[in-house]
């Protein structure tokens, strides 16, 4: 079975005496949740009602100081625990009860690039429209996103809206390969001799944990119903097809699709089958052929269903499974999914471009490229600008080091399949620029939460005696954040290079020509490293067109 | 079957929305009042400058011995606003000759006022303030 880790046995996070026994709780997530939910039910309420003034709204901190950066923060150390504690899941659950969660995901659909997509317009929109200083407008992006996934799981099957739409979850999903944890099997033997796989298919009542009478399933095969593009399939005999990396589910086993969270719903209950009582996965990762946090919200179903307590959050080599390239369930091998390369590319380069909106030369980008196109309305000066900086360079940017990679090691594949190998290869320089900026707001203003809080319990007659205390921002000494911010830059860079390197003596093992075919990926990381240390060191001017009335 | 000792959360959120209702965008008990914001240099300049609240009733009478607080928020949140008692100066105007506009970018200012009647009054205005380097070197 294919590991990120160590043969020893490696720390794992629910063996941690409190916070392990916490997260193995069954209603741990929902608690999570829970907190999560009541935040952002503030956070709509203050945007829709409270001062238009971002810096003394919830809706203008919380989000874009604060969950920004700790989203960053728990990737950095730890894994994608925001889409573990991810509100928006709690009123899916009602819809799974209320709609008919039945109908699988569109077919044309079943890939990264709606999300790709989504991430685009959300990036242009954030500019656009200036999200970080509306209140009013961040509240609705909060209460689109509650009607999304309340619509999409309760009529598509299982967690499609995390696997296929959501734009934060893809975000999550793709630097999660960077993050030091994963959930994962603990003693890959016992996977082999399990019998229920309730792990993908979930739990019923009145069926024994580890019942005998079931047929043994094929170890080298995997539940999941996915094939290697992501694409869930009906579920059918638990097999591998080794030329299309489809694995399905035995007959006798109850759809995971049919596996929804609304426990005890008409919904979950084929025939014959009895009550479920634990979910599977709901993105179709088999946990014996798991690969890495690709498509793993940290949701715990998995550990909560396993009748064995084989699975974990366990330690990882950070970033590994970036060069490596095992066939993955749920998701295939990454270098056959130009969509999730496609992700890669567009999170890396957003990276830059949204800390380039904040500095003061974008402004003469933008007016040069106003007078260019004849002065159209600021909307559409953006549409152009990011059709640029988001689609149109990182397409010349890795055609031309593809073909400089090709070139120096005198390899003849189609530039795509160089892209989609070496693409992977970015996204540590990525995370390392989304953290310098993301992280320069919450430790330059993360105790703003305090008065801006004081100040929403007062204007409803809650607070505590004292004014609020609005000189409170600073997290760490600000002479320390420049610092900081190269640190995380080089870290980024450093592990770029190391991905890079590695896929490369992947591709062509130790030799001269896999240093060849490594050089041009090496020089374009550079580039994207030097651009970020110049952005950091442009004066900051956080410009947006929301104006206030005198 | 009844459930016990379940709580619905529902009557908490439709107190928590009927609150949050109440919370308005600005404070404004004298809204025939007129008050006029102005910094100096124009357009601002990272570093200190001069702003003038000048403050006149529903008449057009100049308005004496009010307290004004100006407040200067950047645009994004996450960064420390200023804050800055004004002095009198005669007229209905009420200045600070030293106010800190601390990074270049987009700003809200809000004078806080407190009338001498002890009615209160906000009102804000945008500024966008022009980063040191950003000056034309000639």
């Amino acid at each position: 079975m294919p590991t990120l880790r160590a043969e020893t046995r490696p720390f794992d996070l629910l063996r941690i005496p409190i916070l392990g026994r916490f997260l193995r709780w069954r209603h741990a997530r929902t608690v999570l949740q829970g907190g999560m939910l009541g935040l952002a039910i503030l956070l709509i309420l203050d945007g829709l009602f409270g001062p238009q003034i971002a810096p003394r709204n919830l809706a203008g901190v919380l989000p874009w100081v604060h969950w920004r950066g700790f989203v960053v923060l728990a990737l950095l150390i730890a894994g994608n625990l925001f889409c573990m504690a991810c509100p928006f899941m709690l009123p899916r659950r009602l819809a799974k009860r209320l709609l008919p969660a039945g109908r699988p995901w569109p077919r044309p659909l079943r890939s990264k690039w709606l999300a790709v997509g989504l991430l685009f317009v959300f990036f242009w929109a954030y500019e656009a429209f200036s999200l970080w200083q509306s209140p009013w407008l961040t509240a609705w992006v909060a209460i689109t996103y509650f009607v999304a996934a309340f619509v999409i799981d309760g009529f598509f099957r299982g967690a499609s809206f995390c696997k296929h739409v959501c734009p934060i979850g893809q975000f999550n999903f793709m630097h999660a390969t960077v993050s030091p944890l994963e959930v994962g099997v603990r003693e890959p033997e016992t996977c082999s001799d399990c019998a229920t796989k309730d792990c993908i298919r979930g739990r019923y009542a009145g069926t024994s944990a580890v019942p005998a009478d079931r047929p043994a399933v094929s170890s080298m095969g995997g539940g999941g119903s996915t094939s290697a593009s992501g694409i869930a399939t009906p579920p059918g005999p638990l097999a591998l097809d080794s030329a299309s990396g489809t694995v399905r589910l035995p007959e006798v086993a109850p759809p995971p699709a049919m596996a929804s969270p609304s426990v005890g719903s008409a919904h979950d209950e084929p025939a014959g089958r009895g009550r479920l009582v634990q979910n599977g996965c709901e993105l179709w990762l088999f946990q014996e052929r798991k690969v890495g946090n690709v498509d793993c919200t940290f949701c715990m179903e998995c550990v909560h269903a396993c009748p064995h307590d084989n699975v974990g959050i366990l330690a990882r080599v950070p970033g590994a499974e970036l060069w490596r390239n095992p066939w993955r369930s749920g998701v295939g091998r990454l270098t056959e999914r130009p969509d999730l390369a496609g992700l890669a590319v567009l999170l890396t380069f957003a990276a830059f471009v949204n800390a380039f909106g904040m500095v003061r030369p974008v402004q003469a980008v933008l007016q040069a490229l106003g007078r260019a196109l004849g002065s159209p309305p600021e909307a559409l000066i953006l549409l152009a600008f990011f059709a640029g900086a988001l689609l149109l360079l990182p397409l010349l940017a890795m055609g031309a080091t593809s073909a400089s990679s090709r070139h120096f090691s005198g390899g003849q594949e189609k530039l795509t399949e160089i892209g989609t190998r070496y693409a992977y290869g970015l996204v540590p320089l990525g995370l390392g620029m989304w953290s310098a900026h993301y992280l320069f707001h919450l430790l330059l203003g993360g105790l703003t939460i305090v008065p801006v809080f004081h100040a929403y319990l007062e204007d409803l007659n809650l607070a505590a005696p004292g004014a609020p205390a609005w000189g409170m921002g600073p997290m760490i000494p600000e002479t320390w954040l420049f610092p900081v911010q190269v640190l995380l830059l080089q870290g980024g860079l450093a592990g770029s290079l190391w991905v890079l390197l590695r896929i490369a003596r992947r591709e062509h093992g130790d030799t001269t020509r896999a240093k060849r075919a490594f050089a041009p990926w090496a020089l374009f990381v550079t580039v994207l490293f030097a651009t970020g240390i110049w952005l950091l060191l442009q004066p900051m001017e956080m410009r947006g067109t929301f104006m206030v009335d005198g | 079957m009844t459930r016990r000792g379940s709580l619905s959360p529902v009557p908490f959120v439709l107190l928590l929305l009927l609150a949050a209702g109440c919370r308005g965008d600005a404070v404004d008990e004298a809204p025939d009042h007129e008050v006029r914001i102005s910094v100096a240099p124009t357009p601002p300049i990272m570093g200190s400058a001069r702003v003038v609240v000048q403050l006149s009733d529903g008449e057009g009478l100049a308005v004496e011995n009010a307290q004004v607080t100006l407040i200067g928020d950047m645009a994004h949140p996450g960064m420390t606003p200023v804050e800055e008692d004004l002095e009198q100066e005669g007229g209905g105007r009420y200045a600070t000759s030293d106010f800190d506009f601390t990074m270049g970018g987009d700003w809200v200012l809000s004078a806080r006022i407190q009338l001498p009647d002890g009615r209160r009054v906000e009102r804000s205005r945008s500024v966008e303030v022009v980063s040191l380097d950003a000056r034309d070197p000639t």
